[in-house]
């Protein structure tokens, strides 16, 4: 009978009936987080007199990644300078040039400036992301890293989609070779994992035709972009492929100026401490296990008005912790360092 | 977007989330006893006895309580992602990833009175 009576306010019921459980004090925090992110992107916002956009993900950059953003994109449609803000350790490379193109056109044909902030790192697909920028923004711990394309796999372990380092597949490939050359018998262990890894001809031709695309995808967005000449488009691109033998190998934005010849703004000062914010406040809200039961936020896509959110379940999630802490440990809250 | 709307729509997206890992929030009578950490210790062994790791027997173990919300973990886990024949769409599915994620517009500062 109570429910009849408060008809007239069915939603509001609904969730006070539900809130009773601990699910929905979960989700008033969510709301309370969220809130405050979007109030510090609003302040970075008129700092900067741009549009700010967040991309904050421990999963592997996807395509679906593009297709929100573009979405959003849309949605904004921003008149004023575009800022992208970045967390991402790379995945699909194809998915990185995308939005780095698409934003790039944007800012062109609207006449405004589109810049990649990045407050920790933004890793091989986020990099080739990162290079359609005008300038890159970073401060003292952001880093790029070397492009490194990832092809999509299926694991079969898990069940679901996963990318795959194309050049990291490639190198192991090339270890085991020499080896055979030592050790012929190891031959039949060379075709074991072939077979275990699914590697066809067409496969192994993919892998280096990955490597090229990688670096054609970096030279086409640098030359519309921060460096219009292309030898100097070509040089860092080839760089950012060929020459570091670790992928994972950390970029500041010291050797970014200096040995990659891209345009990188240092950020310092009350810019900084708003970026750092923002970061804080991302850091404690994606892959964050606690604050949604049994569920985690493994991707934010946010702006001031709009928001997309990606779930896994805790048992799922447990790599996007272990990303995160890997990342992060050691880094203190920007509030550590507010002086008096 | 009002607070309580803003709640019931992310109520939703992890719901909807939950249904496609297997998750139900929908507890069971006996569950609501249950703490939320002792929850989600179930939910990892019903992962492990889906995946094989521990016998389904184990399911009988844990008293009246907790062996009937495992069970319904199972059952929903089994029936939502353990299909052979979903895992073979799922692997065969070239536009996997390509569907945009759902952007809500929650203009979340707008008429903010706090």
């Amino acid at each position: 009978m109570k429910n009849a009576v408060a008809g007239e306010n069915k939603q509001s019921s609904n969730y006070k009936k539900s809130s009773s459980s601990y699910f929905s004090e979960d989700i008033d925090d969510v709301i309370k987080m969220r809130k405050k992110r979007a109030k510090t992107i609003q302040k970075l916002q008129n700092k900067r007199s741009s549009t700010v956009f967040v991309l904050w993900t421990l999963e592997e950059l996807k395509p679906k990644d593009f297709f929100t953003l573009s979405d959003m994109l849309e949605e904004e449609k921003p008149t004023s300078d575009i800022d992208l803000i970045v967390l991402s350790h790379g995945g699909n490379g194809e998915t990185g040039y995308r939005i780095g193109h698409t934003f790039q056109g944007w800012a062109q044909r609207n006449n405004v400036s589109f810049r990649v902030i990045i407050p920790q790192y933004a890793m091989s697909a986020a990099t080739i992301l990162s290079l359609g920028a005008h300038e890159i923004v970073m401060g003292l711990p952001s880093e790029i890293g070397p492009i490194d394309p990832q092809i999509p796999k299926y694991d079969n372990n898990r069940g679901e989609w996963r990318y795959i380092p194309a050049l990291a597949v490639l190198d192991g490939l090339k270890l085991v070779s020499e080896y055979i050359q030592k050790i012929p018998d190891m031959s039949r262990f060379f075709e074991e994992i072939v077979r275990n890894e699914n590697l066809t001809l067409t496969s192994l031709g993919l892998l280096e035709r990955m490597r090229e695309t990688g670096k054609q995808q970096a030279e086409a967005l640098l030359i519309k972009g921060m460096l219009p000449e292309e030898d100097q488009a070509k040089e860092t691109a080839a760089r950012l492929t060929d020459y570091y033998k670790y992928h994972g190998h950390p970029i500041d934005a010291f050797e970014a100026e200096e040995d990659l010849k891209l345009k990188i703004v240092h950020c310092q000062l009350d810019e900084w401490q708003m970026v750092k914010e923002i970061r804080d406040e991302f850091q404690n809200f994606v892959g964050k296990p606690g604050i949604i039961s049994d569920m985690v936020v493994t991707c934010a896509i946010e702006t001031t008005s709009y928001r997309s959110w990606r779930y896994k379940p805790l048992e799922r999630s447990r790599e996007y912790s272990r990303i995160m802490i890997e990342k992060t440990e050691g880094i203190p809250s920007s509030e550590d360092y507010i002086s008096v | 977007m009002n607070k309580e709307d803003e709640a019931i729509k992310i109520k939703e997206e992890i719901e909807s989330a939950s249904r496609e890992y297997g998750i139900s929030h929908n507890q069971s009578k006996m569950a609501k006893n249950i703490s939320s950490d002792e929850l989600h210790k179930l939910r990892n062994l019903a992962f492990r006895i889906m995946q094989g790791e521990i016998d389904i027997d184990e399911v009988g173990k844990y008293g009246k309580q907790y062996s009937e919300e495992l069970n319904e973990m199972v059952k929903e886990l089994i029936s939502s992602s353990n299909s052979s024949t979903m895992k073979e769409l799922e692997a065969a599915n070239p536009y996997f990833d390509v569907f945009p994620s759902k952007i809500i517009k929650d203009n979340i500062l707008k008429g903010d009175d706090e």
